[in-house]
């Protein structure tokens, strides 16, 4: 669950995803672009299939049943130990305790993307961000009824097996220690501080103006994204991926209106298909995460949609731009090819996704002025702010990202 | 050229920007709860100076199966804790109110009870002298008593002729036990003595004990008028038009006989009276049975029923009849051909015997009550040969060298103890007379204290019969639980024995089975040193007091002061001879309680090490105990493991 999540949390800032301020528009023929973009955020918390706020870590957040607790014993131990649950009337899914968690992730995206005017209605563009990112987790633990009921089962008169209890309560101190413990035995990396850095997935793309009226404007767009970036590793349990491992194909329609000559109404739909592939996946359920084989699995990741509509504003003599717009982001489940029900819910839970952001654009162009021999290069500059309105399962990532372009 | 430096700068800047950030998560709490402590028990026999400095533990212990359904082993567990328990309670209750000592049947209280019953008769007795009441007053008292006793029980015409019919053979039987009374045989009276009070009308109005005989005997001598007029009139010696002409013909004969034995009545009368001038015993096992009751009961049982008795008795020298024609008195007896004897009509209207009652009569709806057969009961029972308290209050002996005493019905059973005062209280007047005021009181007084202690007493038997059903519940559970299939390959009873000699701390183990008589014919045996604190070897002078028959084997003993934990290791050389052994399983049918088991043989003990890890404990302030584990150790592992569940032993 937790790798979803974050997993989503590269995508958002990918070379390829769609912002809200799209256009028409396509380099002069033998017109060179290159856009420097950069970002940095972090996430701390996220949404649930309600749409409700929660922590990042809320998957951590399970508890420590009996079952987990005799999972952690074997052979006549382990049966006296049932033995005794079961004597004194506890279930083998009751809780004893609580595990908490804090997790934040930052993530710093260069992003350039180079962009060239094949002819006047043609464009192609190639992209190739670099990730920095880290995550850090802290894990607690707290004890509930159910470790008071037991300990003080053991520590009766009658029952006088203290020693049992005394071993039981250290562990429950430990149990933090005993999770990654646990974690290790499981080929697991324990719960620790990750950061990597390293490029994402390549990403080609051409756009093609169709029409070019006065007022109106209609241009489409396709693309595929490369496999280049690094996947998520089925063994660590907070790192973050920065390519989905698999071929992506988009396509994309776009339309301006202007309604001023220096104000145009952009819209865009964009559908994203992503191929099936195969690799390596923790076969997970919902109540054992860490008892989970490594698998070679064939997954198909749902495909995505994103619609945006914006209102965009270029005065050529100032060279001031700016914008506000709306984004809607969908992306439907994964699939997953496992015949155990329990695996394949867990793995394709929480993957159906949708968000709604509203953006806000304030940039300087010196395109106008290049042109005008007022200014030495011909470049654009923007800072542009993203906030999210509302959305399920999906980080809660708001930032702040800085486009730098140049014309040559 | 300035263009691309642009673009670098910018580049830089925005990298400059994001790098050397990294993410950082809020610490999070571990919130558990305390550790909990091992229990402090003080003065018991592993304190250093204990007052207690010897304790045995009765325990068992348990080899689990390594595939035991975890269910079927919980409730193993549960019957153990359950023992505990339960023995815990019974400890408690037996130290609280010293129940052996006070209350049981050899106690204090029931002794006390006793005498106090025997001071307040002694008391009532005396006190009634003071106003005496003569015999005739009382015959006629409790003659019209009688008459409405029997005039208020709720009797049909019908009943009522069956109760009068049953009545009849009930006076006619005490005539016969009576008559065959020794203390009768050997006594003189200044008046004919009622073989029951309440039967005077019953004899007059079928002619009995009124022929010449009876008129003022010599040296009131009634012996030939009981027999005379009394016996030999009785159902037991007349032909009837109701019996087969077999019947009536060996009736004839009894009664033939009967008239030769007392054509020399004092022969006869020596016989019954147990004079030694006439009856010479010998023989113990025959000797043993000659008591006042001996003639009464070969009378009165009728030993016709058993023929093979009656023969043999009759055949048997040792009672030396020299009147020949004594010989001929079982047999006169023994051919009653009646359906019932004399003595299962006095324990029917006595209310004797719960089985075959002759006739019923309905009881009081209020049980504490007394019921009418509780009156004749009280009037008329002459246990085992002692006078009946009619005897005492009817019968005026000529010489009374020695007052007949009330009886007490030790042995009447606790429902007619219960009703006895009601008997008394109903009687009292009637054949007793009156107490003055302050004797009256000091009855009551001593009465209610009787009541109080016996209520207690009652109290406190049923309490700890119902702790010893429990315990016996409790034990027959774990039994049960253990022997299920696959739970165990040994549920055995062994027992831990821990003393201080000094400063030493001797712990023994040995299995029950080892036991020959109330001593282990082998033991393991490991000393510890409660001063210093290390495991040490027995000294050797531990050895003189043991007996010679004893094997004792070395162990290891060691105590953790922190924990309390005791450890016991021992190698099994023998486990023959500490009967680590197979004991096979009993084959029962469902529910019944199986027993103690070892599926291992010795072969699975021999040259392994057996360890205890034991945690003592005291339960409810009484009952000290240890549990804990056992295991089965070769030089690498442990083979068989399992629990050990104990508690002390007392007396």
């Amino acid at each position: 669950m937790l790798k979803f999540h974050l997993f989503f949390f590269t995508l958002l800032f990918s070379a390829e995803a769609a912002h809200a301020f799209e256009s028409t528009r396509t380099l002069p023929a033998g017109v060179r672009n290159i856009n420097i973009r950069g970002l940095y955020t972090t996430a701390s918390s996220k949404t649930n299939k309600s749409g409700d706020r929660e922590p990042l870590a809320e998957p951590l957040w399970r508890p420590l049943r009996f079952r987990n607790v005799l999972d952690g014993e074997e052979g006549l131990k382990r049966t006296q130990l049932a033995a005794f649950l079961a004597s004194q009337g506890f279930g083998n899914e009751e809780t004893v305790g609580d595990f908490y968690a804090n997790l934040n992730a930052q993530i710093n995206v260069w992003a350039p993307i180079f962009a060239w005017g094949i002819s006047e209605r043609l464009t192609l563009a190639g992209a190739l961000p670099y990730y920095s990112a880290s995550t850090d987790i802290k894990v607690g633990f707290r004890t509930n009824v159910g470790a008071d009921r037991f300990i003080a089962a053991l520590t009766t008169n009658s029952m006088n097996n203290f020693q049992s209890a005394i071993e039981a309560s250290e562990k429950f101190q430990n149990a933090v220690v005993r999770l990654n413990e646990r974690l290790e035995e499981n080929n697991y990396e324990p719960l620790d501080r990750w950061n990597q850095e390293a490029f994402g997935d390549l990403t080609l793309a051409a756009k093609y103006l169709h029409y070019n009226g006065e007022r109106v404007k209609f241009a489409s767009q396709g693309g595929i994204v490369a496999p280049t970036g690094r996947v998520d590793s089925p063994d660590l349990l907070t790192d973050l991926p920065f390519g989905d491992g698999q071929w992506d194909i988009f396509a994309a329609l776009l339309a301006d209106q202007y309604v001023l000559p220096s104000l145009f109404v952009n819209q865009f739909f964009r559908y994203t298909y992503q191929a099936p592939d195969r690799r390596s996946v923790r076969w997970k359920t919902y109540d054992e995460t860490v008892l989970a084989p490594k698998r070679e699995t064939d997954f198909k990741l749902g495909d995505k949609i994103d619609a945006g509509l914006s209102f965009q504003f270029e005065q050529e003599s100032t060279g001031i731009t700016g914008g506000l717009g709306g984004l809607y982001f969908r992306k439907f489940g994964d699939r997953y090819t496992v015949d155990e029900l329990a695996i394949k819910s867990e793995l394709q839970r929480a993957t159906d996704q949708d968000a709604l952001y509203w953006q806000a654009r304030l940039g300087y162009s010196t395109v106008a002025a290049y042109q005008r021999k007022e200014f030495a290069a011909p470049l654009t500059a923007s800072l542009e702010y993203r906030r999210q309105y509302a959305s399920r399962n999906v980080p809660i990532t708001d930032f702040t990202q800085l486009d730098i372009n140049l014309f040559f | 050229m300035n263009d691309y430096r642009l673009l670098f700068l910018g580049a830089l800047a925005l990298w400059a920007c994001s790098c050397g950030r990294w993410a950082s998560a809020h610490d999070q709490t571990v919130e558990t709860l305390a550790i909990p402590k091992y229990p402090k028990v003080s003065d018991d026999v592993f304190s250093l100076s204990s007052r207690k400095p010897d304790t045995t533990y009765r325990a068992t212990m348990l080899f689990i199966h390594e595939g035991a359904d975890p269910m079927l082993l919980g409730e193993v567990l549960n019957a153990s804790v359950y023992s505990r328990e339960v023995f815990a309670n019974a400890r408690r209750f037996e130290l609280v109110n010293d129940y052996k000592n006070l209350y049981s049947d050899t106690g204090l209280e029931p002794q006390t009870v006793t005498l106090m019953k025997k001071d307040l008769n002694t008391f009532e007795l005396s006190q009634l002298q003071k106003n005496p009441m003569t015999i005739e007053e009382r015959k006629t008292k409790i003659k019209d008593w009688f008459d409405q006793k029997v005039g208020s029980l709720p009797f049909d015409a019908a009943q009522r002729r069956s109760f009068d019919d049953a009545w009849g053979a009930y006076c006619e039987a005490k005539i016969v036990e009576l008559a065959s009374n020794s203390v009768f045989a050997a006594s003189s009276y200044k008046e004919l003595p009622t073989p029951q009070g309440l039967c005077s009308d019953y004899y007059a109005s079928a002619g009995l004990l009124a022929g010449a005989s009876c008129q003022n005997p010599k040296e009131g001598n009634y012996f030939t008028c009981l027999w005379q007029e009394g016996v030999g009139k009785t159902r037991w010696f007349q032909a009837s038009a109701e019996l087969t002409a077999e019947a009536s013909s060996a009736m004839a004969q009894k009664k033939s006989q009967l008239q030769e034995l007392l054509k020399v009545p004092s022969n006869f009368q020596k016989v019954l009276a147990l004079d030694p001038t006439m009856v010479s015993i010998n023989s113990n096992p025959v000797k043993n049975k000659i008591t006042p009751n001996f003639f009464t009961s070969i009378f009165t049982q009728q030993l016709v029923k058993e023929p093979g008795n009656n023969v043999a008795w009759c055949s048997v020298p040792p009672f030396g009849i020299k009147d020949r024609k004594l010989s001929g008195i079982c047999t006169l007896f023994g051919l009653a051909p009646l359906e019932h004897s004399p003595a299962e009509w006095i324990n029917s209207l006595e209310g004797r015997s719960s089985e075959n009652e002759l006739f019923t009569i309905p009881p009081p709806t209020d049980v504490t009550l007394a019921r009418f057969e509780d009156f004749v009961r009280y009037l008329g029972e002459r246990d085992k040969g002692r006078s009946s308290e009619g005897d005492r209050l009817f019968h005026a002996p000529l010489q009374s060298p020695k007052p007949l005493v009330a009886p007490i019905f030790n042995d009447a059973g606790e429902e007619f103890l219960d009703r006895l005062d009601s008997v008394k209280a109903e009687l009292s007047s009637v054949i007793y007379g009156s107490l003055d005021e302050t004797a009256l009181a000091e009855k009551d007084f001593r009465s209610k204290n009787i009541s109080y202690r016996e209520a207690k007493i009652a109290e406190m038997q049923d309490e700890s019969k119902v702790l010893e059903a429990e315990t016996e519940r409790a034990l027959s559970r774990g039994l049960k639980a253990t022997n299920a299939p696959g739970v165990a390959h040994a549920f055995v009873e062994i027992r831990f024995h821990f003393r201080q000699v000094g400063s030493i701390l001797v712990g023994e183990f040995w299995p029950k089975d080892a036991e020959v008589g109330n001593q282990a014919a082998g033991l393991f045996r490991g000393c510890f040193d409660l001063s210093q604190q290390e495991t040490i070897d027995c000294p050797a002078e531990l050895a003189s007091g043991d007996s010679s028959d004893i094997r004792v084997f070395p162990a290891q003993l060691n105590r953790d002061p922190e924990t309390g934990q005791i450890n016991l290791a021992m190698k099994v050389e023998d486990p023959d001879a500490a009967s680590l052994i197979l004991k096979p399983r009993m084959e029962v049918e469902p529910g019944e309680t199986p027993n103690y088991f070892m599926d291992l043989d010795s072969s699975a003990f021999k040259g392994r090490q057996l360890r205890f890890e034991l945690f003592p404990n005291r339960l409810q302030d009484s009952l000290d105990i240890l549990t804990g584990k056992v295991f089965l150790e070769d030089e690498t592992r442990a083979v068989f493991e399992g629990g050990i569940s104990g508690w002390e032993l007392w007396d």
